[in-house]
């Protein structure tokens, strides 16, 4: 019975010690020289702009909506498509019809979502690109603490090294 | 075999459904097109042809296969569901009408509206059809979602966000209910199906706790749809919020669902009535009292529609309680049959005069001004008399003043409970009613004999803009719910074919 | 032995359930409530293996944990102050709120301790034959309710649409603090 379950909960229990020992191992033997550079949020080698504990774009949360609508249609397939498998040529014809309603609705949603241009990103989107240019304009300048250092010039016995 | 007539004969059992489905549909895939521009006058008219096009196969469609279980027992047809869609899809229709020339007023007309308002129908016939309480669920849910972004359409507006923010999440909470209702009747019953329930219930499953609790749970949540104190709550501030076309369609199409539903539900239940029936009794009673004394006090008009709603989910629950009565000797069999067919009759004459009530109110708002206080109606019969009058007579049905509509409903559901021998209900009933024609009379007084306040800056209108109105939408709904508050008041006989549910 | 692990299944699952349904309702940042729900949606999914619900487990964690608890993040995200630490969740009320869910906890435990359910049987087959027998159910016996469930869905997409999408002309005023989101 949850005799199935074990190889899951052992690939969990791996995985945690796994991750686990990246944490710790690194708190504990990584060398913590802190400066004002290393503090910033890392965004993928960009300067940030603004506070990432901003609100959202309620367009998220419509994207959010109709995953869900679709996520559940797939829930809906799955016992569908495994008793399709079993039935005799006449049944997956009735099979098939009753699925092709129930996507075809669905389809409908979607021609509706995609005709109403529910999905079209940047049109009318003026006032949150401009709330973000209010916010790029309006940071502080972030200083690295390697302004005023100029070209870094590498002692020969590194070079020497690599 | 049979199988392809057994489909016919099923689906053609749900074909009002799959009429609105279909409108619905189109609706929405033309909605691009439907959004501006020329198409935009096509919305509404498609929104009324799918309501009446359900209203007319559903007349048209043959009484053969009555009481018989569509899609292997899901569904069912009988006369019960028959006179009750009738109703909900004259309701619905009317509320289009409404819906057409109010929406265009306030600038608030989307084609969603009317799509929305043919899901939400649909789930509501649903809900009347089911004969597994799966399916019930399933027709509420379909009815509420509609209604829900239906009291929050006019986005910019706070008080429709809060109407529709309110209304979502107490339904969430009576679904959440009545689904572990659901749950529990499953653990007694080992079925949803109503027929099942109904021998587990012969069986006694209604005097073990689990099957108090699961009775108990699905009074609550249909409770909550009629908005029965003490689950009243979110009624006042919701009719108040939400625009004007869509209190007139969500009162009274989630009252016709939920009480249709709930008479099948109490019916099915009836052997175990000991349980069910002192709290149905109660509610009633304490709805028609709060809500009748509750509505004095109130000066917004859609506030006041929204107490009185509860005091008529009193009365209602009435007719419901004496579904309780099934099984007790024939004279208790006569009252549920009567009441059945009063609470049917009574539906329809509440819709016509609070579809008519807030047609006048939709009538009366413009872009900048949404009628909702007694004084937008005064002086209203020296300065638009038919509108006036109309307004008069809507009050007059809804407080069940003889010669209308309302009173031969009220006088149909007393007579039943009178049959079944409670008379304490029939008292109540009887002393709320004259309590209530307290303040309906108010608003009569207010339309007829105070001066309009506000000078008039035309020969039609009191700060009202003078447009004629008359030949929209809004003016053939309230001509007909006068018509029909009348003719019904007269002639009740007119349209017992359709209404009276037999056994 | 199988039932003492079965046991030390259920008390784990338990601590992995409640203790973050706590956190949900009581820790006063409101992202961090919607994170802590991850752990508390997985233990139910876990309490869907233990009764050998297998299909639920798999709905239970392609639903709730990889949609719906992403769109509670994002529907928190909309909020304004979202990482203001300093709201309470609880309210006056909260204490007797609290009391009433615990009675009714209690009703119900002791109810359903005490009622044998009716036609339930202890082994519900292995996760093939539940599959079959659930899709067999749906094309079947809730062909109308599974078609009404795509209605139903299609419903709250237009509901969704309806109530979030923007519906300001692009030439709309900025500024006002609210708008940013579209309305």
């Amino acid at each position: 019975m949850l005799g199935r379950y074990i190889p899951l909960l052992v690939a969990v229990v791996i995985a945690a010690i796994i991750a686990g020992a990246m944490v710790v191992g690194s708190l504990i033997l990584g060398p913590k020289k802190p400066t004002r550079f290393k503090e910033t949020t890392y965004e993928c080698g960009m300067t940030p702009v603004g506070s990432a504990r901003d609100r959202f774009p309620i367009r998220f949360y419509l994207v959010a909506m109709l995953f869900i609508i679709f996520d559940v249609e797939t829930v809906f397939l799955y016992p569908w498509a495994v008793t399709f498998e079993l039935g005799s040529r006449a049944e997956r014809m009735f099979l098939l019809t009753e699925m092709g309603i129930f996507v075809g609705i669905l389809l409908i949603a979607y021609f509706y979502v995609v005709g109403t241009g529910s999905l079209e990103w940047g049109t009318e989107d003026d006032a949150s690109s401009k709330a973000l240019g209010k916010a790029k304009a309006a940071r502080p300048p972030i200083r690295f603490g390697n302004e005023n250092s100029g070209p870094v010039s590498l002692p020969s016995g590194a070079r020497k090294a690599a | 075999m049979g199988a392809p007539t057994q489909a016919i004969r099923d689906l053609s059992g749900i074909l009002p459904i799959l009429v609105l489905w279909g409108v619905a549909l189109v609706i929405l895939l033309g909605a691009p097109l439907l959004r501006r521009g020329p198409g935009s006058r096509l919305a509404a008219p498609l929104g009324g042809a799918g309501a009446l096009g359900a209203l007319l196969v559903l007349l048209r469609g043959s009484s053969d296969g009555f009481g018989d279980t569509l899609f292997a027992g899901a569904a069912l047809t009988d006369t019960l569901y028959s006179s009750g869609a009738f109703v909900l899809l004259l309701g619905g229709f009317l509320s289009v009408l409404v819906a057409q020339t109010y929406l265009r007023s306030r600038d608030l007309e989307k084609p969603e509206y009317y799509a929305i308002m043919l899901l939400s129908l649909s789930g509501a016939l649903l809900m009347m059809q089911a004969n597994d309480l799966i399916v019930l669920f399933l027709g509420l849910e379909l009815m509420s979602f509609g209604l829900y972004v239906l009291a929050g359409f006019a986005r910019t507006d706070a008080k429709s966000d809060e109407a529709a923010l309110k209304y979502f999440l107490l339904g969430a909470l009576a679904s959440a209910l009545m689904l572990y209702g659901i749950m529990l009747t499953y653990g007694v019953a080992a079925s949803t199906e109503l027929s099942n329930v109904q021998s587990a219930v012969a069986r006694g499953a209604l005097k073990e706790p689990m099957g108090i609790a699961a009775a108990l749970l699905l009074v609550i949540g249909l409770c909550f749809k009629i908005a029965a104190v003490p689950f009243h709550q979110w009624s006042p501030d919701v009719y108040e919020g939400a625009p004007t076309s869509a209190t007139a369609f969500l009162a009274t199409t989630a009252k016709i669902g939920a009480i249709v539903a709930f008479l099948r539900v109490c019916d099915t239940i009836a052997g175990g009535y000991h349980t069910w029936l002192p709290a149905i009794r109660a509610i009633a009673i304490l709805s028609m009292i709060v809500g009748n004394l509750i509505a004095i006090a109130q000066t917004n008009v859609k506030r006041m529609l929204a107490y009185s709603g509860v005091a008529h989910a009193g009365y209602l629950l009435v007719a419901v309680a004496c579904m309780g009565f099934r099984l007790m000797g024939t004279k208790g069999t006569q009252a549920s049959i009567l009441a059945m067919t009063g609470a049917v009759f009574y539906l329809l004459a509440y819709a016509l005069a609070l579809i008519g009530a807030f047609g006048v109110l939709a009538y009366l708002s413009s872009r900048d001004k949404d009628a909702q206080t007694l004084n937008d109606l005064r002086g209203l019969a020296s300065s638009q008399p038919a509108v006036g009058y109309a307004m008069v007579l809507f009050m007059l049905s809804l407080a069940g003043i003889p010669a209308t509509a309302g009173f031969i409903g009220k006088w149909q559901v007393f007579y039943a409970v009178l049959t079944g021998g409670d008379v304490a209900l029939a008292v109540t009933m009887a002393l709320t009613s004259a309590m209530g024609v307290y303040y309906y009379l108010r608003v009569v007084w207010y339309i007829v004999f105070e001066e309009s306040a506000a000078p008039k800056p035309s020969p039609t209108g009191h700060g009202v803009e003078a447009r004629p109105r008359a030949m929209t939408g809004v003016g053939a709904a309230i001509t007909i719910c006068c018509i029909a508050t009348i003719g019904l008041g007269i002639l009740p006989a007119a349209i017992s074919s359709f209404l009276t549910v037999v056994r | 032995m199988t039932a003492h692990l079965g046991t030390i299944a259920f008390v784990s699952l338990t601590a992995l359930t409640i203790l973050p349904a706590i956190m949900v309702v009581s820790t006063r940042n409101l992202v961090h409530a919607g994170f802590w729900m991850l752990p508390c949606l997985i233990g139910v999914a876990g309490f869907y293996a233990l009764l050998e619900a297998h299909f639920f487990v798999v709905v239970q964690i392609l639903i709730y944990i990889g949609a719906i608890l992403v769109l509670i993040m994002f529907a928190l995200m909309l909020t304004r102050d979202v990482m203001d630490p300093k709201e309470r969740q609880t309210n006056a009320m909260g204490v007797w709120a609290g009391v009433i869910c615990g009675l009714g906890l209690l009703a119900s435990a002791h109810m359903l301790f005490r009622h044998p359910w009716v036609g339930v049987t202890s082994h519900p087959g292995d996760a093939h034959a539940q599959t079959v027998a659930l899709g067999k159910a749906l094309v079947t016996r809730y062909a109308l309710p599974f078609e009404a469930a795509s209605v139903l869905l299609l419903a709250a997409l237009i509901a969704a649409i309806v109530i979030a999408k923007s519906m300001r002309p692009p030439a709309a005023s900025v500024g006002c603090d609210g708008e940013v989101s579209g309305g």
